[in-house]
């Protein structure tokens, strides 16, 4: 996948998610399914935290080559929305942005072919979560750095279409293979698909599907 | 801020609020915009909208015209409504204006084509 052009200037810089690591893994994590997208052409995508915008803008330019499909990113930080929205318009694709905590104002109907989660993971102090410092909120996990994921999880059955992908961010200390036990509880079964060691991070790539009946 | 994605936002999570769907409409400036048509993108897309909702959104916008109030039978071969409705999901933009609850009248102001739908603590 072309890797998109991001620019984000000091004063983003100090409430903004700077692209990483793990922002890079997500976008390898997508590029292994571009042959299965080519032959299933997802129409409706969605990103939560979006950040910079970079890993969406990714895959909306990549979908274009192939198939149509409109593209839904979302961010609880009003810059990381503006960031979101230059990204994109940067990058010649369209993104329609809200700012939002979570999915709380999504529909609950089964209509997303794509959602995508880069969470706030690190492991802190279950109270830092509630800091209201934007640029907290892009890394601060709480507990075992599941705070924040763990109030998404439950709302992922009512969005995912019957064919949909969810791509999830995590690091060793979120226990993988916890959350892929969780998600069995909802009839949706996952793996991992990607990982990489960086420097005191193990970062790994959760990928689910609906089980059909 | 594009019809199609009005057409999945409501503000169930507001305390109170039972169901929260849909959000009505206040414009303050609206633009079109014309975006590329692909009929079998539209055709998967239909099973995925409230078509009522999306008529009624249009009506709002005094565009109620442009689009028949039923989604014709044959939706998936009548090319005429088919570019209507390209038109009513993705060519018109809500640039400024506010999305409202429609139980509690809760303000959700849109500024710059974004929607901000955060709520305070003591409203959920
Ligand atoms: C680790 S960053 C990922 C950013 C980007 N997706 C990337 O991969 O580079 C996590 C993002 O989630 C956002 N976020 C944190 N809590 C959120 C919440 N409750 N609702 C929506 N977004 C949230 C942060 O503002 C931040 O942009």
């Amino acid at each position: 996948m072309e890797t998109p052009l991001v620019h984000l200037t000091e004063i983003e810089l100090e409430s903004v998610y700077e692209p990483s690591e793990d922002s890079f893994l997500l976008i390898d994590a997508l590029e292994l399914d571009s042959g299965y997208f080519e032959y299933n052409n997802p129409t409706l995508c969605l990103e939560i935290g979006v950040g910079s915008g970079i890993v969406i803008t990714a895959l909306a330019m990549a979908l274009k080559k192939f198939c149509y499909s409109y593209f839904l990113g979302l961010d609880i930080n009003p810059h990381a929305c503006k960031v979101t929205k230059k990204t994109s318009d940067t990058n010649n694709v369209n993104i329609e942005i809200i700012q939002m905590d979570l999915l709380n104002n999504i529909q609950n109907k089964n209509i997303f072919d794509i959602i995508i989660f880069n969470p706030p993971y690190v492991v802190t102090e279950a109270l830092e979560i509630f800091d209201n410092k934007l640029i907290n909120k892009t890394w601060a996990g709480g507990y075992k750095g599941r705070q924040v994921m763990d109030k998404l999880f439950p709302m992922i059955p009512h969005l995912l279409s019957a064919k949909g992908i969810f791509y999830l961010l995590v690091i060793k200390e979120n226990e993988p293979t916890n959350i892929l036990q969780l998600f069995e509880k909802f009839n949706i079964i996952g793996s991992i698909i990607i990982e990489r060691k960086i420097q005191g991070e193990h970062l790994f790539v959760l990928r689910f599907k609906k089980v059909i009946h | 801020m594009k019809l199609l994605t009005h057409n999945m936002l409501t503000s169930k999570c507001l305390k109170g609020v039972l169901v929260g769907y849909p959000l009505k409409i206040e414009v303050q400036d609206l633009r079109i915009c014309e975006v590329n048509c692909n009929l079998d993108f539209l055709i998967r897309v239909i099973p995925r909208i409230d078509y009522p909702v999306l008529y009624t959104a249009m009506e709002t916008l005094g565009y109620a015209n442009d689009l028949p109030s039923e989604k014709p039978e044959d939706y998936q071969t009548n090319e005429e409504f088919l570019k209507k409705l390209h038109h009513a999901l993705f060519e018109i933009e809500i640039i400024n204006g506010n999305l409202l609850c429609p139980e509690t009248g809760r303000k959700f102001p849109i500024n710059d084509g974004i929607p901000n739908m955060l709520l305070n603590e003591d409203e959920t």
